[in-house]
């Protein structure tokens, strides 16, 4: 193929249009290929055999393609003056790709394809105009290409980003959820720890105590060994006493305590406290005896106060074990799997055990029949109902009486968990379990207000019910329903 | 109020009333005034059945309305020429009070700029680790330190000082008692050095100047300090003795710290110029109750020692000494306690036998009673008999046995209710009453023979 | 009869407080020991003291209590004329931080002790406080020292003059 013309001639279509608009005229074929026609009008169809090769001479053609498993066709290039229509086709002599129509009216050449042919060899120049024209077409549909290839990317870059960003965002949303939810985890449980910590201080502080003054009182009882073995069944006697001896309530002790005066007058009140707590006969024995005062009675009340010792160091220890045993069943660390069959009366009972600290001078009424077993998230049960639980207790205040029952029929499970308090806000009633909804605002004692809508949460994961309403008789009532 | 109060206070109204009602043969009319004051605050006194400074100031009540020529008694038949009532009122200004003014101001002034408890410090470096010495470092510093500020006051101040170094003694060191008991009996030594040292001494002093006897601060200190510095060494040995530290060395941290404010410079100034000029009153004369006004005047005005301050001042004590004055005065001029010495046969005693009873009745009543009250009620008497001839020279028997009877009061040590500073330390918990009985007595018997000693071999060389 | 000055535990769980009272018995040759259960009978415990002339030198109290708790009880005695000046102490395992701050602000809280407590810790501060008490309401100190810090009592003779020589 030889090029006649420059390359500022490509970008002139319309000359070249002009010239071999002239070529036809002159040779007087025009009337033969020239075709006008109207807005509107459909050229050829996609996947149609290629027929016939289109030149526009004047207006412009839109073309369409079908869109892939449809039927609806969306506009895809817009040809002016100068352009091939179908000339992919023409040159490849493969079906149609795109449906054309005449967006205004317009003029064209419509050569059949064996004309163009027989064209080529009977018009030299017209065949020279035709190649300088399919290139010029071919580079431009070629430029076409390549801006729309660009374009492509640079979309596909984009969307591709904004994918990312989207993922990210999710990601990020579903991580602050989950931190959320652990944080309002970790405040239930730093609440309990604190109360848990309490509960253990306070035998462990009795432990303490109780194990030195067992050392001094070891003393004395090495001294007993070599003194007086008549005496050691008394001492033993003493000795067991103080094993099995409770604790008067103070009124009581202070009682005995004036009483004991009146026999003992010169023991100091140390002794005469102690001496409320020994028994009768063997405070007689000691009255009989004349150890009324000062170390003698010092040495006998010391028998007795080792057997308290060891009283005390016993219940303190049992105390701690009974409280870490509770922990542990109600935090589940024991157990690898999440969801097992569980008695829920269980996790109840834990819970009330490691809120006992604030529970503890509330009436408590438990009507806790025999349930069947589920299966659940036992520990995450135990948050639903240490969150009610708690609830309950920042709503009475000191005083108050907590109700807990439970029961079943053939297909639910329910507890109900009814408190003293002032009861719920009607107007807040229906928003109560709503995520950061919560009354308590800046006084929160206790979690961060998710409490109960992380208790809906835990409760729906069941496939069960949670539920809120009024007493009549005042306080609030907690209903669960878990499926069984 | 407990049963021994008013046991005191139904023996001192029968006393008061006793001569009201009782004629005594030889005694005058305002004798017998006189003897029912004597009486009841002989009995109030002892019985504390009232508080000492306000039996003080009852005496001096009692006195304006029954004995001055103010009073309500008309003494124009009577041979008794009733003093005018200010002479009763002017013993709480007497110069031994004033006196004492000064001598409170100094110490409550040191007290307020810790003076007392650094100079301690410093004073106490000397004496290096070493337990005994350690112990005489103490009993020195502390009697220096009482002979100029009150016993009491001197005494606590030196607890806070040993309570240290006891917490770093070994638990059952017998030192430790030791320790705790030198500082009172070091206190009460220390407090014979001087005329401001303790109030016996004043009553003393104040009962020779109204029979014109004139006892300069220096002149007490020649007569006493010598005692003092002697009857210190033997205390020392005597605790040595019964608690001998266990061990050799005690460290001590002694941070002392002058302070330097302006007025803490005034006090350390006024402090020195108002000593120095004391204990040399027998070279330039100056009446050392006109320099105690040196340190209540300089102080005040320098604002070194305040309103507040002032208010603090012991003043019940003062006032328990100007009734002690008082006492004496209305038992001369009634001739009360003429009557009284004349009552017993004193000729049949010796000279020195009178003192030794002197001494001992003031060593054994001061030992329950307050030592200014023993004083007070024993120097009348004492200054009577001397002034009835029965001693050789009425001054020099005067002297004699003023001094006997203030010392030997001082020397009372045995219990805890002997003087203030006993009751501190057996307060701390740290020592046994019997502890202190033993010592104590050991300590005063001691004393007692050596006043008698210096009483034949000292002054009568130097009065 | 002379004014006895009390010390007033008051706690909830009979073997601690019994713990509390036996390691506080030597100060009670000085200052007696009263012991109460709940805040209701720390009342009737502070009026008959009161009734009988005596003082309230410290209390020591738990903050758990049946009925009102410690703090309450801390902060009435706070406000009232006789016990105002009583040293205020609270020991307990747990009392929240606002609890807490009320007790310092409205009862002059003069320390919290935290369960389990130290014998030696809880010696030393009834030690302090009560000398502090001492010092501030007592004529003579002297007849408390052994028990209570020796050194500042002989200051405050040493510099308050409450005793002179005689």
């Amino acid at each position: 193929m030889k090029f006649k013309l420059g390359k500022q001639w490509i970008d002139d279509r319309n000359r070249v249009v002009q010239l071999i608009r002239r070529l036809f005229d002159d040779s007087g074929h025009s009337e033969r290929f020239l075709k006008s026609v109207a807005e509107g009008e459909v050229l050829l169809k996609e996947g149609d055999p290629l027929e016939d090769i289109f030149l526009l001479l004047e207006g412009s053609v839109e073309l369409y393609k079908k869109k892939p498993d449809t039927d609806t066709d969306f506009p895809i290039a817009r040809l002016e003056a100068g352009s091939f229509i179908g000339i992919i086709a023409f040159t490849t002599g493969e079906p149609s790709l795109t449906t054309a129509v005449a967006a205004a009216p317009s003029v064209l050449l419509k050569i059949p394809d064996e004309e163009v042919r027989s064209l080529f060899k009977k018009n030299k120049q017209f065949r020279n105009y035709m190649d300088e024209l399919i290139l010029a077409n071919l580079l431009d549909r070629f430029r076409n290409t390549i801006i729309l290839q660009i374009k492509l990317n640079s979309a596909n870059n984009k969307l591709r980003e904004e994918r990312n960003e989207l993922q990210k965002a999710y990601r990020e949303l579903k991580e602050a959820q989950d931190r959320l939810i652990y944080q309002e985890k970790m405040a239930t449980l730093g609440q309990l720890v604190a109360g848990f910590a309490h509960e253990v201080n306070n035998p462990t502080a009795s432990l303490l105590r109780s194990t030195e003054t067992l050392e001094e009182r070891i003393s004395s009882l090495m001294l007993l060994l070599e003194k007086e073995p008549d005496d050691l069944d008394f001492f033993i006697s003493l000795y067991n006493a103080g094993r099995k001896a409770g604790y008067p309530d103070t009124a009581t002790l202070r009682e005995l305590t004036a009483q004991l005066k009146e026999s003992f007058t010169e023991a100091t009140p140390a002794q005469l406290r102690l001496l409320a707590q020994v028994p009768e006969s063997l405070t007689a024995r000691l009255l009989e005896n004349k150890v009324l005062k000062g170390e003698e009675l010092d040495f006998y009340l010391n028998q007795f106060e080792l057997g308290k010792m060891f009283q005390n160091i016993e219940s303190s220890g049992n105390r701690i074990a009974g409280l870490v045993k509770s922990l542990k069943s109600y935090s589940r660390t024991d157990t690898e799997r999440e969801w097992e069959k569980i008695d829920i009366r269980e996790g109840i009972h834990d819970t009330l055990q490691l809120t006992s600290n604030r529970i503890k001078y509330y009436d408590i009424d438990l009507d806790l029949p025999e349930v069947p077993m589920i299966r659940a998230n036992a520990a995450a049960l135990n948050q639903v109902w240490t969150n009610i639980i708690l609830n309950a207790a920042d709503a009475m205040g000191k005083n108050g009486s907590l109700s807990i029952q439970c029961n079943n029929n053939q297909e639910t499970l329910w507890v109900e968990i009814r408190d003293s308090g002032p009861g719920i806000d009607e107007e807040i009633i229906e928003r109560i379990f709503d995520s950061n909804f919560s009354t308590k605002k800046s006084e929160v004692k206790f979690g961060l207000g998710l409490g109960l809508s992380i208790s809906r949460d835990i409760i729906h994961q069941h496939g069960g019910t949670i539920s809120a309403k009024n007493s009549a008789k005042g306080g609030a009532i907690f209903t669960v329903t878990l499926p069984l | 109020m407990s049963k021994l109060k008013w046991t005191g206070l139904i023996l001192g109204v029968t006393g008061f009333l006793t001569p009201l009602v009782y004629t005594f043969p030889g005694l005058s009319l305002a004798g017998h005034f006189a003897m029912s004051i004597f009486l009841m605050a002989a009995v109030f006194w002892m019985f504390e059945t009232i508080p000492i400074y306000s039996t003080s100031i009852l005496v001096i009540f009692f006195q304006v309305i029954l004995l001055s020529a103010e009073g309500f008694i008309d003494y124009s038949a009577a041979p008794y020429d009733p003093l005018p009532f200010n002479h009763f009122i002017a013993t709480l200004a007497d110069p031994i009070i004033i006196l004492f003014l000064g001598g409170f101001v100094l110490a409550d002034a040191s007290v307020k700029y810790d003076f007392d408890k650094n100079l301690t410090r410093v004073l106490l470096k000397p004496f290096g680790s070493r337990t005994e010495y350690i112990i005489l470092g103490l009993m020195v510093v502390t009697a220096i330190l009482s002979a100029f500020m009150s016993n009491t006051a001197t005494t606590a101040m030196m607890i806070t000082v040993i309570l240290p170094i006891i917490a770093r003694m070994e638990p059952g060191d017998p030192a430790r008692i030791g320790v705790v008991l030198c500082i009172p009996f070091a206190a009460n030594i220390g407090g014979i050095a001087t005329p401001i040292g303790t109030p016996p001494n004043a009553v003393v002093i104040a009962a020779l100047n109204q029979q014109g006897l004139q006892v300069a601060f220096s002149s007490w200190m020649i007569y006493a300090a010598p005692l003092a510095v002697v009857m210190l060494f033997i205390a020392w040995k005597v605790l040595l003795r019964l608690y001998p530290p266990a061990t050799d060395i005690i460290s001590l941290t002694l941070d002392s710290k002058l302070k330097t404010s302006p007025n803490a410079i005034v006090l350390y100034a006024t402090f020195a110029i108002t000593v120095l000029l004391w204990i040399t009153e027998g070279i330039h004369g100056i009446r050392s109750s006109i320099v105690a006004l040196i340190p209540v005047a300089v102080l005040t005005l320098t604002s070194a020692f305040e309103k507040q301050d002032i208010r603090k001042l012991p003043w019940e004590v003062l006032w328990l000494i100007a009734g002690g004055i008082a006492l004496g005065i209305s038992m001369k001029e009634t001739g009360l306690a003429e009557w009284m010495v004349g009552a017993i046969s004193w000729d049949q005693f010796g000279y020195l036998m009178l003192l030794a009873v002197f001494g001992t009745v003031a060593l054994l009543m001061s030992n329950f009673l307050s030592n200014t009250v023993t004083a007070s009620l024993l120097i009348p008497l004492g200054i009577s008999l001397a002034m009835s001839g029965i001693m050789e020279g009425q001054v020099f028997g005067m002297m004699m046995i003023g001094l006997v009877i203030a010392l030997a009061s001082s020397f009372a040590m045995v219990l805890p209710i002997s003087t203030p500073p006993n009751a501190i330390a057996v307060s701390t918990g740290l020592l046994e009453t019997k502890d202190m009985i033993t010592s104590g007595l050991i300590i005063g018997v001691i004393g007692l023979v050596l006043i008698m000693l210096l009483s034949v071999i000292y002054w009568p060389y130097i009065l | 009869m002379e004014t006895k000055i009390y010390i007033l535990v008051v706690e909830d769980e009979p073997d601690v407080l019994d713990s509390i009272v036996r390691d506080i018995t030597v100060f009670e040759k000085f200052f007696p020991i009263e012991m109460a259960d709940s805040a209701e009978e720390a009342r009737e415990l502070i009026d008959s003291i009161l009734e009988k002339d005596d003082q309230i030198g410290l209390i020591l109290c738990d903050h758990v209590l049946p009925g009102d708790n410690g703090v309450e009880l801390l902060v009435e005695m706070q406000n009232r004329a006789e016990t105002e000046d009583t040293q205020k102490v609270l020991i307990t395992g747990q009392a929240g931080l606002q609890e807490t701050v009320r007790a310092v602000n409205e009862a002059d809280l003069k320390h919290y002790i935290a369960k389990p407590w130290q014998k030696d810790e809880l010696t030393k501060i009834t030690k302090e406080l009560l000398t502090d008490y001492v010092i501030d309401h007592v004529e003579a100190p002297l007849k408390y020292m052994q028990v209570l810090d020796g050194e500042r009592i002989a200051e405050h003779i040493r510099t308050g003059r409450g005793i002179t020589d005689r």
